[in-house]
């Protein structure tokens, strides 16, 4: 509950609870609709829930039962890359060396345990021998076309490589990438979405990555959310996919980074489509040291990303449990509902209660008027006509 | 989805009516499942082996009229391949050796319209279905087969939870599900894996690997019969044998509850497979002998 | 929450780093962040989560007051609003006479004084003339709930009535309050619901044998398909008692029983419950909304007396933070599929339309809210969160941590139970009056008799998905077509 909520359910009982008599008029009527209530901007996700588990499908237990969130990496023919929980750490917020090294630490301890996650990162920390990378690193490649930075990740060994696509030019990079590198390449496609995902995919790229944040700024997902970008990459890798012999699980991946840093929205992320979350909490908490009056050494911020990934975990495995799944990879779009128009025009996500998406209620509607009014319209027509109505 | 059963005659015996075991079975649970029932009967000794048996329902303003239709081999697929242009109808099964037969109301119901408790076979299995999701409708009955191969028969107590990523890989391979019960999926999942390399048992491991929820279904082919249950053994199932005397050959029967099994007295063994390990009774040669 | 030094400086420091970068972060959320940090276990919270459309201020009742003139606010003293449970299999009924009772709220995630108070203030107001139902919750009954009259003793053997009255004393010797008159203590005048949850907490028979109702709890709307939590440090020896569990331990029941896997075990279940009660006692099953027209369609096969259905929004003792806020469907949503699992099912050929009763829970705080539920189609609605505010709370969500600032769910503070009985009984009277006004106001003999066609939404979506009109009068589909009848007449314009 937000401080309006609180304000107004306590206004009303309180004066019930006093006095025993009717009120004049409910506060929650007269007060909820006014706009200054509302003036906070409101995350289109928090307005998007997942329908659980309990008669119609018994859920599983998360305590008592094995929940399975691994996933791997990697198409047909490359090297395959498992993760024991989907999440890739992203973003380059933790600019200094130490702060990497404390992530880089705490991925170690959870490898360790069996908790493999992956890392982004253009750099790899110096591992010392009691050191060693136990977890995956994916390294980032700059865009430039430069001989010595081949030499560069030779030397390295990472695990995957994350190449950000920007023009034709990064086309050719990819292409030399791939016949060189045989683990999976992950393509960025933050700063060129919606274009070039086929072609992406033609080439052999093992997945593709996207930051929200930066699709929704450009000009054609201007005003959109997440939602929208996350519905139409899962759409364009599944229209690729069409018709092609190849088995669920060599298919190239979806990283979703950007609006997804907690446990709910990465479950709402996966259910739209994402294979895997690109996170950034783990950085903020490793950088968040340098604004410390007394910052604490690499060793114990490690210790804090350790600790905190763990509750993450925790989070991540009892969410699908509810929904009634025993595989984190197993939710799909038709367990999520919304209670805005705008949530299910974006993703295509049916409206709680009702169990429709707000288009097909319009299509409904539309059906029937035209049966009525002896009117006929192909189907390339109708979906013009629908187009113009729910952008009204 | 609720009470599952099914029988097999030991010897391959088909003049045995082995509909009234099923409906001995069904009838001892009916109480606890009043929706809609079903069965489906194998290499009927009356039926005829040259036409292929098409049984569909038509959709007409909210009611479902029971359309049975025989083919000769060579005008299986053009038939096939009108009947699924059409929107309003729903393939219940394709068959040479299999009769299935399933409608809405009570395994009493069934059998007053069908005969079930006189119609012979070498094995069969049962359904008696509470509906979870989906509409109680005479095509969401179970058994479910599938137009990808004929006589495959599965029925189902439990729920598929993957179920629209399972529907939507196999639509993506060009098969065709006709209704929006999960159950449905076994069948075509199964025959599609059995296309691809024809053990039955490999095409179970398979689906257990890849279906989430909890389950236990029976899958049934001309000449095997398979117990499945999902990998943390959520749902019940058991199987168990009846010696046979002077009147009636011995067999094996399968069943959600005990007391199924008790009502046609095939408790002189009984065992349940374990979770995740499908068990698979053949019809040329029993594959457990009986421990003495 | 009190919390440590610490945590309140990582935060900030989270914050500085959250605000300064060029990525976009939840601010409000880093708290759940913190927490995670500084124990590495799944953050809970108490309460209800935050739905940013909760459907009721979009719908009125038209014409509707809920106080008439200055001076007379009794006018309409002979409405109708009394509620009755069971009959359509149970041989007893329960009458209440008001159409709203006490969620379950059980004894270990609320603290005795809270449910003293609660059970004193409804024996008052039953003794005024007012009945309520009160729903034990899933942690047990306490003592006084179970054997509050003279025949419920009758079969009670000399050492158990012992046990019993011991537990008793020990209860109130822990809480301080020796002073409250046994016998008035001692004594249930209103209609209890005992709740019959996943993890089975209770300790003998009478749980079931003495209750007026039972209560199946498959799941509540705050935590759909995960079970009841009771965090450790509330698990105090008296409480881990009641219950049968070890104390200071944290109390995980299963998500789910583990004799009902689906619909043929419940049916399997009530049928053995029926037998355990002779068929007298009215059984209800209770789900959280997430997939509500199956559920309820399941719910009404399974020869139970009602349904009851719990929003996402409703208020819980302990849940993890993210699973609360995530999982489930608002209130007002769930009554029309519910409403039609009903009708659908009864208009199948050989039903008989019976005593089936639809009830519903989740942020239901006030007449008004009780009202368009009933027009809207439940039968009876619980209330949570409503109670514990005329009791005194003070909405900080520390439910789950010993440390409610209120008394009622901690031990720190305590709980002035005459205040909070004299609250109890205001609330519940002046709901009443303000639910007599509303109908008595629209000239309705009956609260029972408010209709859909009393409502109207007030934008597109609760028009949609209530199924109601407009204010201008329009349906969704008639708003709708005149949209499309623009946008066709545009294009042939065009043509």
């Amino acid at each position: 509950m937000n401080d309006a909520d609180k304000f107004i359910i306590r206004k009303a009982v309180l004066e019930l609870a006093k006095t025993g008599t009717p009120r004049f008029t409910s506060i929650d009527d007269d007060v909820r609709n006014l706009p200054n209530v509302n003036s906070k901007v409101i995350n289109l996700w928090d307005y998007v829930t997942a329908i659980g588990a309990q008669l119609s499908r018994p859920p599983y237990d998360p305590y008592r039962e094995t929940i399975s969130l691994d996933i791997s990496i990697g198409r047909k023919t490359s090297r395959k890359v498992t993760l024991n929980i989907p999440l890739i750490i992203y973003g380059n917020i933790a600019i200094h060396y130490s702060s990497l090294e404390s992530v880089h630490l705490a991925l170690n301890q959870l490898a360790e345990k069996g908790n493999v996650l992956g890392l982004i990162s253009a750099i790899e920390i110096n591992s010392t021998r009691d050191n060693k990378r136990k977890y995956p690193l994916f390294k980032k490649v700059p865009s430039s076309n430069n001989d010595s930075l081949e030499q560069d990740y030779k030397k390295s060994y990472p695990e995957g490589l994350v190449l950000e696509y920007t023009d034709e030019t990064s086309l050719k990079m990819l292409q030399n990438f791939r016949k060189e590198f045989d683990g999976p390449i992950l393509v960025d496609v933050s700063e060129v979405f919606p274009l070039y995902i086929k072609t992406i995919l033609e080439e052999g790229a093992d997945g593709i990555i996207i930051d929200t944040n930066k699709v929704t700024k450009n000009e054609i997902y201007q005003g959109k959310h997440a939602i929208a970008v996350i519905s139409d990459a899962r759409k364009a890798i599944n229209d690729y996919y069409k018709g092609r012999e190849e088995n669920d699980d060599d298919n190239a991946i979806l990283v979703i980074a950007g609006d997804v840093n907690s446990a709910g929205k990465i479950v709402k992320a996966a259910a739209l489509g994402a294979n895997v979350v690109g996170y950034s909490t783990s950085m903020l908490i490793a950088h968040s040291n340098m604004y410390s009056e007394k910052p604490s050494d690499v060793s114990s911020i490690a210790d804090n990303v350790y600790r905190h990934m763990l509750g993450t975990k925790g989070e991540i495995k009892g969410i699908p449990a509810a929904l009634g799944y025993s595989d984190f990879h197993n939710i799909s779009p038709s367990d999520l509902r919304t209670s805005s128009i705008d949530a299910s025009l974006q993703g295509n996500i049916p409206l709680e209660g009702i169990d429709r998406t707000y288009k097909d209620m319009i299509e409904e509607v539309l059906n029937e008027y035209v049966s009525e009014k002896g009117i006929k319209l192909d189907s390339s027509e109708t979906q013009q006509v629908l187009r113009s109505i729910v952008r009204e | 989805m609720c009470g599952i059963c099914a029988v097999m005659m030991e010897n391959r015996n088909k003049d045995f009516p082995i509909g009234c075991l099923l409906y001995k079975m069904m009838e001892s649970q009916q109480i606890r499942a009043q929706d809609s029932t079903g069965v489906a009967i194998f290499n009927n000794n009356g039926s005829n082996k040259e036409f292929y048996r098409i049984d569909y329902f038509r959709k007409n303003n909210g009611k479902y009229n029971q359309v049975t239709k025989k083919v000769p081999p060579e005008r299986l697929d053009k038939t096939l391949y009108e009947l699924t242009l059409d929107p309003n109808i729903v393939i219940a099964s394709c068959a040479k050796e299999m009769n299935l037969l399933k409608d809405i109301g009570l395994v009493r119901d069934l059998d007053a319209k069908y005969k079930i408790r006189s119609l012979q076979g070498t094995h069969g299995i049962g359904h008696l279905r509470i509906a979870t999701s989906s509409r109680v409708t005479p095509d969401n009955a179970h058994p479910f087969s599938t137009i990808v191969m004929p006589d495959i028969a599965v029925v189902h107590n439990g729920e598929i939870t993957n179920y629209s990523k399972l529907r939507s890989s196999l639509e993506l391979q060009g098969y065709r599900l006709f209704t929006r019960c999960d159950s449905e999926v076994i069948a075509v999942f199964i025959a599609d894996q059995l296309l691809r390399h024809g053990d039955l048992e490999k095409a179970n491991y398979e689906f257990i690997k890849k279906a989430d929820g909890p389950f236990t279904y029976i899958v049934s082919t001309p000449d095997s019969l398979a117990l499945v249950r999902d990998k943390f053994g959520a749902r019940k199932g058991i199987f168990g044998y009846n010696p046979g005397n002077r009147n009636y050959p011995s067999f094996w029967a399968m069943a959600t509850d005990l007391s199924a099994l008790d009502s046609v007295g095939a408790t002189f063994y009984v065992e349940t497979p374990q979770p995740g390990k499908p068990k698979i009774f053949y019809n040329k040669i029993m594959m457990e002998s009986i421990p003495t | 929450m009190p919390y440590s030094k610490d945590i309140l400086e990582l935060k900030r420091h989270l914050l500085r780093a959250a605000e300064s970068s060029n990525s976009y972060f939840d601010l409000t959320k880093l708290i759940v962040d913190v927490r995670k940090v500084n124990d590495s276990e799944i953050p809970y919270s108490g309460l209800g989560a935050r739905s940013p459309n909760d459907y009721f201020p979009s719908i009125k009742i038209i014409g509707s007051k809920l106080r008439t003139t200055e001076k007379d606010y009794t006018h309409y003293n002979n409405i109708d609003t009394t509620f009755t449970l069971g009959g359509r299999y149970s041989t007893n009924i329960i009458t209440s006479d008001v159409p709203f009772f006490v969620s379950g709220m059980s004894y270990g995630s609320l603290k005795l004084p809270a449910k003293i108070a609660l059970h004193l203030a409804l024996n008052r107001l039953a003794k005024e003339g007012i009945k309520i139902i009160m729903n034990t919750g899933e942690g047990g009954a306490l003592p006084w709930e179970l054997y509050g009259s003279e025949e419920s003793w009758s079969d009670v053997s000399e050492k158990r009535h012992e046990n019993i009255l011991s537990y008793a004393e020990r209860l109130l010797k822990e809480h301080h309050l020796d002073s409250i008159d046994r016998d008035s203590l001692f004594c249930r005048l209103y209609p209890l619901i005992t709740q019959y949850a996943s993890g089975r907490f209770w300790k003998d028979p009478s749980y079931l044998l003495n209750a007026d109702g039972i209560e199946i709890k498959i799941g509540q709307g705050a935590k759909i398909g995960h079970g009841g939590l009771l965090p450790g440090p509330k698990v105090t020896d008296l409480v881990a008692e009641n219950r049968g569990i070890p104390s200071y331990k944290a109390a995980h029941s299963p998500s789910r029983h583990l004799d009902i896997l689906g619909p043929e075990d419940l049916v399997a279940k009530i049928l053995e419950l029926r037998e355990i009660t002779d068929w007298r006692t009215p059984i209800i099953v209770k789900v959280g909304c997430s997939r509500v027209y199956d559920d309820i369609e399941i719910i009404l096969k399974s020869y139970a007396d009602a349904a009851s259905i719990d929003g996402f929004v409703g208020g819980t003792g302990a849940a993890p933070w993210e699973l609360r806020d995530i999982i489930g469907i608002n209130t007002i949503p769930s009554l029309k599929p519910a409403r039609e699992a009903i009708e659908n099912y009864y208009s199948t050929d050989n039903r008989d339309d019976d005593e089936f009763r639809l009830i519903i829970h989740g942020s239901v705080w006030d007449s008004e809210r009780i009202a368009k539920c009933i027009a809207l189609g439940a039968n009876g609605v619980g209330i949570g969160t409503g109670f514990l505010l005329s009791m005194g709370c003070t909405l900080v969500q520390d439910c789950y941590t010993n440390a409610c600032p209120a008394g009622l769910t901690g031990s720190y503070e305590k709980l002035d139970i005459q205040t909070s009985v004299n609250g109890i009984v205001n609330y519940v009277k002046g709901t009443l009056l303000e639910l007599n006004n509303i109908a008595g106001s629209i000239g309705r003999k009956s609260i029972h008799d408010l209709r859909r066609e009393d409502l109207v939404a007030i934008d597109e979506l609760t028009s949609m998905i209530c199924g109601l009109p407009l204010v201008n009068g329009q349906t969704f589909k008639d708003s709708v077509k005149e949209m499309i009848k623009t946008v066709i007449d545009k294009r042939s314009e065009l043509v």
